[in-house]
């Protein structure tokens, strides 16, 4: 099995002003925790990282919140997204 | 059959009403609309630009509906969330609840109405004559701001 794998990245609503792109790819290690993939988004996005301070971020791994801890494998999309306002 | 999905277009009420009516069980047919306001913390609102996170959105809606729709005495629940840029006075979101009564009916489609604003993921950008806002829950922030995040990283 592979070691690294590549992981598409969405940023949903203000984020994406903040990141200044919609999506992105990352290759990190299989099985990486979604804890140290924030990081790394937030390294190579420094504006998601600034935008994290003022606006609450749901963390999303194909459509489902989960734990910092949670680990990300192959076929992840992970979407960064603020709170909904639908209505 | 309860239905949720995420749409660009306006809903046919008549017929979705029609296909709802459950004669001789049902009691109640509540029809919720929301519209785009014209005015917001007194300044003109020039449009709302909606977006969804698809699949997840529409998938959401359906959950939402099935759910709902499994309560007591709840006999049908159809969700419809528009996206894309609606102008002051277009409809954005239409729950109807099928119940045997008006009690019923009414406080499912407010449950429903305040479950979509916590749990879907849609989006809401506020075009104001005063500048543009993301909304956020229950807060607004100048769109400037976030993108002003983008300025300092160039």
């Amino acid at each position: 099995m592979c070691e690294m794998i590549e992981v598409r990245i969405r940023f949903l609503s203000a984020l994406a002003d903040a990141a200044g792109v919609s999506e992105a790819r990352l290759r990190v290690r299989r099985g990486v925790k979604l804890k140290d993939l924030v990081h790394e988004i937030e390294v190579k996005f420094p504006g998601v990282m600034r935008a994290r301070r003022r606006i609450p971020v749901t963390v999303l791994v194909n459509g489902t919140a989960r734990s910092p801890l949670f680990e990300v494998d192959c076929d992840a999309e992970v979407a960064l997204m603020p709170p909904a306002s639908g209505g | 059959m309860p239905l949720g999905r995420i749409v660009r277009e306006e809903i046919d009420l008549s017929k979705e009403s029609a296909e709802m009516l459950t004669p001789g069980a049902g009691g109640a047919l509540v029809v919720f609309v929301g519209f785009v306001k014209g005015v917001v913390d007194g300044k003109e609102v020039k449009e709302l630009e909606y977006s969804s996170y698809d699949p997840y959105a529409s998938e959401k809606l359906k959950e939402i509906a099935q759910e709902e729709s499994r309560g007591e005495k709840v006999l049908d629940v159809r969700i419809y969330h528009r996206v894309g840029r609606l102008k002051p006075g277009d409809p954005t979101v239409y729950i109807l609840v099928s119940a045997v009564n008006r009690g019923i009916a009414f406080s499912t489609a407010q449950r429903v109405l305040e479950r979509i604003k916590r749990e879907v993921p849609i989006f809401k950008l506020e075009k104001r004559e005063d500048g543009e806002y993301w909304v956020m829950g229950q807060t607004r922030i100048r769109r400037t701001e976030v993108s002003g995040e983008l300025s300092k990283q160039i």
